[in-house]
Formats: structure tokens, sequence, C-alpha cells
């Protein structure tokens, strides 16, 4: 008597096999669709740097320090060093303390489970 | 970094670093990208020690040793090369971040020799510089130059890390 129940009996349910093929190329389509507007999105980001920067670099930008406009053989090496050291820096005041904090929730109370979560609510 | 927002972080160092030494410099901007670090380097520290058998763990400290040794001396060691990745993925991902430069190491022509005490040249300030209040052809030209320089730097960093850590997983 429950199997004549449209909401419950499978039977009802089955729609033809042309259907379900359309509908799998539908989700095919969509998804290659979505790959290539990532991809291609990423792509073309790389190839405007590249094109737009390609022509600029060579060994006196590399190793001269930036200079205002006006004054030849400007480069980027202050900027290359100066990123270098903040970055390093920042590697050094935050790694200790990052990978002790790792370390101790597995082997460790609630409290400090809690902590390390709240901490990683900010990755 | 999703929780607080880059420039905030900024705000914070300028507010609590930049303002009591009274000038811009270098270490308050390594100060705000280690805030952001931090966390990104904490979350995979505590994933990768998770992945390493809780046996190895169990077999250590039945042979005796104390908690501290085992977790320094095997479960640290095992998990080395996820350690090692953790770092290197949170340093690409700090090294383009611009926002908090801006309020904290800003920038100067000079080369960085005063680290504590002078604004610091850096790389993302500097393309956003030249790009942005520069009328001049030749500056954007090579804003678009540096950007090129930093995108290599971040995909090599990127590109090795993803190396070195299939390798060691395949043996």
């Amino acid at each position: 008597m429950q199997m004549n129940n449209p909401k419950t009996d499978l039977r009802t349910k089955r729609r033809s096999l042309r259907f379900r093929k359309w509908k799998d190329k539908l989700v095919r389509l969509f998804s290659i669709f979505s790959i290539t507007l990532v991809v291609g999105g990423m792509a073309w980001i790389l190839l405007t740097v590249i094109s737009h920067g390609v022509g600029v670099i060579d060994f006196k930008f590399l190793t001269q320090p930036s200079k205002p406009y006006g004054i030849p053989d400007s480069g980027i090496a202050n900027a290359l060093i100066g990123t270098l050291l903040i970055t390093l820096g920042a590697a050094v005041l935050s790694v200790p303390p990052a990978i002790a904090g790792g370390i101790y929730p597995p082997n460790s109370e609630n409290t400090a489970k809690s902590a390390t979560s709240f901490a990683s609510l900010q990755t | 970094m999703m929780g607080i927002p880059s420039v905030i972080v900024g705000l914070f160092v300028y507010i609590i670093l930049v303002v009591p030494m009274g000038t811009f410099s270098g270490f308050a901007g390594a100060v705000a990208l280690a805030i952001i670090m931090f966390p990104l380097v904490m979350r995979t520290t505590e994933d990768m020690l998770g992945m390493v058998p809780y046996t190895l763990r169990e077999s250590a400290l039945a042979l005796g040793m104390t908690r501290a040794r085992t977790t320094i001396c095997i479960v640290a060691r095992a998990a080395k090369n996820g350690l090692l990745t953790g770092i290197l993925l949170g340093l690409a991902r700090v090294s383009g971040e611009t926002a908090p430069l801006l309020f904290t190491a800003l920038f100067s022509d000079s080369w960085p020799t005063e680290f504590f005490s002078q604004p610091t040249a850096n790389m993302p300030v500097l393309i956003t510089e030249y790009a942005t209040n520069s009328p001049f052809e030749e500056m954007h030209a090579a804003g678009w130059g540096a950007a090129l320089i930093i995108t290599l730097v971040v995909l090599l960093i990127n590109i090795f890390t993803r190396i070195v850590f299939r390798t060691r997983h395949a043996k």
C-alpha cells in the first residue's frame, strides 16, 4: 500500500535514459567551464605580469637601488634586500612560538585546545 | 588570514610600535608580518604533528623517554618536512602582503641599513607606489619588473616546497 505512495515509491521517480545522459553532459560542461575559468584566470595574470615585466629586468635593475625619477640606472635592489630582511625578521619572530603552540595542544587539556582553535580561526 | 584583515594588523602595529618609536621601521614591518604568519605556521604544525602515528609516540614513551624528549626527538623529527613546508608556505604567503607594510615599513630610496629606526624599502610597497602614485611611464615599467620578480620568487618557493614534500612522501 505504501509502495504506491508517489513520495516513497522509487519507481515513479525514474527519468528516461536520454534525460540522464543529457544531465550528465550539462554537469560535465559546467565543470570544464569552471576549471578553464580558474586556470585561465591564473594563466592570464601570469602572462600579463610576464609580458609587462620581462623587458625591464636586466643586471642594473637587479643590482641598483631605487632612485627618484630622472636619475638613470634606477633599480630595485634595496627593495629586494628590504623585503628579504622584513620577511626573515617575521620568520624569526613567529616561527619559534608558532611551532611551540602547534606542539602543545595534542598532548594537553581543554583550555589549551580551545586557545589554539581560537588562534586558528585566523588562518 | 581571514579572521583579522591584514590592514587591521598594520594599523595595530602602527599604534603599538610606530607611534611610540616615532619612526617607521623595517622591524615594525617584520612584527606585522609575524602576526599574520603566526596562526598559519601554528595551524600547519598542529596538523603535521597530528599526522604522526600515535603508536610512534607510545613506543618512545614505553622505552622510557620523557614527554619532552619524545616530542622533540621523535615526533618533531618525523614531521620535520611538514614543519618546513608550513614555514616556507607561510613565508610565501606573507611576502606579498602590502597593506601592513604601508603602515609600518613604508618605503625609502636608500639601502636598508637602519632596520630598526628608518623606513625600509620593500617590494610590495614599491610596486604600489610606482603603479599608482607616479605619473612617469618609466616608473610604471619598473613596477611591472618588480611585480614579475616577486611573482617568480613566490612561485618558486611554492614549487620547491611541493617537490620536496612529494619526494619525501614517496620514499
